[in-house]
């Protein structure tokens, strides 16, 4: 008697399965499998796997060669670390002058080229072209940009008398951050701008018509039509624009290495230079240090892309 | 529509499969690319018996003249060997190290003190492996191997790994002769008549030449600066304790930032890279730069200077020479210990290391003599400016110092901070790095990782000739 009830719940198990195989195949979740298998195993392979890897070397003092156990001091060494904290404030410093100057501009620009007018395609492509090319390489021309001796922009003012001497912009730390950010919004906006007017080609036209019809001026126009109606897009923006300019370290390498002085030292490009190293420094390499400073980094960028998402909430309830 | 599905699907799983054939592909096309080089070796020589050995290099200077020999090594060598010369100047340590914990290292790599390799981390991991026992008794002769043995940089204990065969000198005061007669000066011999002298140069420069340039963003505090405190008889560890001790460099740190506040130094000297500084000092814009015998090569070629310039010894603290200049031995080559071919790569070695090799290597001026056997063998006629840069009877090699990680800034970095004008206090950086070195030292110690070096007969004017001991506390 119990085996027929056994043989049955085994028959209907496999009905079961085979149905399911049948459905799934049916439901395309085979080619779903087989689409996402590439992405997944990059994943694991490229981000996962070193992800685990480096939760091992934080209890460990590892120069490549040969890890020694140490226990939590490389946690014990974070909270005394001051070039690390003033990192993150560097890290929020950069972040908020380029955001703050960044959109607006992307915004305005994309507002303008999305008049149609003549050449706007033009300008279009020029401002999209810093986007392509590498952050070292524009970087690279921003050096001689900002060379103190024959540098183009001392050049620039001193010949409309508006400086006397040469000034050092990438080696004074009262001039290296703001020259930083003037490269970061030289190369970024581009892309919002893009970004921006993909959004703005979303909004009908028939909106904009029945403003103006109702005698809406430009300006009433764009901040009661255009802004509520980019919303959506202008949350997805900003969170782009906030982590990326949390993360950005690449020009920072270039242009000054961190210094003069740790002054444009932000949190990723001093773990770059503790697990790398930098031809500007004589760091010695602390892999595990890094790993450890990472993950606070990462936790510090998580918690203020979550900060970030709960306000945005907000703009979707305003609009 | 469910047609144009399936063959969507189809096309994407085509797609997937060729990615993967493609991963695989590449994953195996490096190895196809090593058999491939031994392959276009082979059909060179064309014979398939020859023992291929696979040489790198990070020295891109020399590669016209490598080349050549290893070209003319290739085809008249009846030792059945195929010299596999192989240039990596980026991250040369790393690839190194990932080529090893990989399996593919080279059978033999250039190795020289300036790469800052640590040969215990080296040795213990299994990357290089000892020569003592191999080498030939001509190759002891022409490279002195008995005298050019550095504990920590070259040799561990009885061990030998590499043979340095040139040496880069330690660094010299390199000046604009007629910057320095317009103004007035003379070469400085004190740190205060390098200030004077710097303040003079610039004020006679009238804002289109300067007294001094430093490569800020390209290791400014070792390019000469620390010779300066070396010839003082100022060094970062005090070999006859066994511990750190920055207090010495005060007065160059405060030297160094008074050119500084002066507004003698060059215009953006702090966050320039040493290519730049070349240039400019090149151009005529510097009266004087510092750095060691790289320069004589640097000045004449690749940024041939049509100022005259001239080359003094460092300056020190009061005039007084108390301590060593560091020089650098170079141009050795190490053995994998993953090698294979052994006997064929030590062939290959010696090869290097022959006196008709190092005789054109030597008078090319790709380095200076180490060995003064080589020194008497070349025609000093022909190495050119490089003659300025031979060994002065105050240079030496320092015993290598305990490889420590303090918990900060390094201290060249820290101490180069120090000297700019917006800098952090001296007082509190020398303070600081004594503590954190010291502290990294101990816990290193504790740790098994190092041991502390004392020298109780420490002589600072020949530090390479003291008695090392190693202690566990």
């Amino acid at each position: 008697m119990n085996e027929t009830k056994k043989e049955g719940t085994a028959l209907r198990k496999k009905m079961n399965y085979r149905e399911k195989l049948m459905n799934a195949k049916n439901n395309g979740s085979f080619s779903v499998f087989f689409m996402m298998m590439p992405s997944v195993f990059l994943l694991c392979v490229v981000s996962i796997y070193p992800f685990l890897w480096l939760f091992k070397y934080v209890f460990y003092d590892y120069n490549g060669f040969i890890a020694y156990f140490t226990g939590f001091d490389n946690f014990k060494r974070v909270l005394n670390d001051s070039i690390y904290w003033n990192s993150v404030l560097h890290t929020f410093e950069y972040a908020v002058l380029k955001l703050i100057i960044i959109l607006p501009l992307a915004l305005v620009v994309a507002v303008l080229l999305s008049q149609k007018l003549k050449g706007s395609n033009f300008y279009r492509g020029v401002y999209f072209l810093p986007t392509v090319i590498s952050a070292a390489v524009y970087s690279l021309i921003f050096y001689f940009i900002f060379a103190s001796y024959n540098g183009v922009l001392n050049g620039l003012l001193s010949t409309l008398g508006i400086i006397d001497r040469p000034v050092d912009w990438l080696g004074s730390s009262k001039t290296a951050m703001n020259s930083i950010i003037v490269v970061a919004v030289w190369g970024g906006f581009g892309n919002y701008m893009i970004l921006f007017l993909s959004g703005l080609s979303s909004i009908p036209e028939d909106v904009y018509e029945s403003a103006r019809i109702d005698g809406a001026n430009r300006l009433s126009i764009f901040f009661k039509i255009t802004l509520p109606l980019l919303g959506p897009m202008l949350k997805v923006i900003l969170m782009l624009a906030i982590t990326t300019a949390l993360k950005d370290y690449e020009s920072i390498l270039v242009l000054t290495g961190g210094g003069p002085n740790n002054r444009t030292q932000v949190m990723f490009s001093y773990i770059y230079t503790l697990c790398f190293g930098n031809d500007s420094t004589n760091t010695s390499i602390q892999i595990g240090y890094g790993a450890v400073l990472s993950i606070i980094s990462a936790l510090i960028i998580g918690i203020i892309t979550v900060i970030y998402l709960r306000i945005s909430k907000k703009l979707d309830d305003l609009y | 529509m469910k047609k144009n599905k399936k063959i969507i699907a189809l096309l994407l799983s085509l797609t997937l499969l060729l990615t993967l054939v493609g991963c695989s592909s590449q994953g195996s096309g490096g190895k196809a690319g090593q058999t491939g080089t031994e392959t276009a070796n082979d059909s060179n020589t064309g014979s398939l018996e020859k023992t291929v050995i696979t040489v790198w290099s990070n020295n891109r200077h020399d590669q016209s003249y490598m080349e050549t020999m290893i070209e003319e090594f290739n085809k008249t060598n009846d030792l059945g060997i195929e010299i596999d010369y192989v240039i990596q100047t980026d991250n040369y340590i790393n690839m190194l190290t990932i080529a090893s914990s990989s399996g593919q290292s080279p059978d033999l790599f250039a190795i020289s003190t300036s790469d800052e390799i640590d040969l215990q981390s080296f040795v213990d991991s299994g990357i290089i492996s000892p020569i003592t026992g191999y080498l030939s008794d001509t190759f002891k002769t022409v490279n002195e191997v008995d005298r050019v043995q550095y504990e920590g940089l070259n040799t561990i204990g009885d061990e030998i790994y590499w043979v340095p065969t040139g040496m880069r000198s330690g660094a010299r005061l390199i000046y604009n002769v007629d910057l320095l007669s317009k103004a007035g000066a003379e070469v400085p011999k004190t740190l205060d008549e390098l200030v004077t002298a710097a303040a003079d140069i610039t004020k006679a420069g009238d804002g289109k030449s300067y007294g001094v340039i430093f490569p800020g963003q390209s290791s400014p505090f070792g390019r000469w600066l620390e010779g300066v405190a070396q010839m003082s008889g100022v060094t970062v560890y005090d070999y006859t304790k066994g511990e750190y001790n920055f207090d010495g460099y005060k007065p160059l740190i405060e030297a160094v930032r008074k050119m500084f506040d002066d507004g003698s130094t060059f215009p953006g000297t702090a966050s320039m890279k040493i290519d730049p500084i070349r240039a400019q000092f090149a151009e005529g814009n510097v009266g004087i730069h510092g750095n060691a015998s790289q320069e004589a090569g640097v000045l004449t070629e690749q940024f041939p200077m049509e100022d005259e310039w001239a080359v003094a010894d460092l300056p020190t603290y009061t005039g007084e020479v108390k301590g060593a200049l560091s020089i650098t031995p170079n141009f050795g080559w190490a053995l994998s210990s993953q090698s294979k071919n052994t006997e064929k790569a030590i062939d290959v070695l010696e090869y290097f290391g022959t006196e008709e090799f190092l005789k054109g290597y030597l008078e090319g001026g790709y380095t200076l003599p180490i060995s003064t056997y080589m020194e008497s063998k070349i025609d000093a006629s022909k190495v050119g400016r490089l003659a300025d840069f031979s060994l002065k009877d105050y240079e030496d090699v320092y015993p290598i110092v305990p490889s420590v990680t303090p918990e900060g800034p390094s201290y060249k970095d820290a101490l180069w901070s120090a000297c700019l004008s917006d800098g952090p206090d001296i007082d509190e950086t020398i303070a600081t790095l004594n503590d954190i070195y010291n502290e990294a030292l101990d816990k290193a110690i504790s740790m098994g990782k190092v041991k502390r070096l004392v020298i109780e007969d420490f002589d600072p004017l020949h530090p390479s000739q003291g008695t090392c001991t190693y202690l566990t506390e």
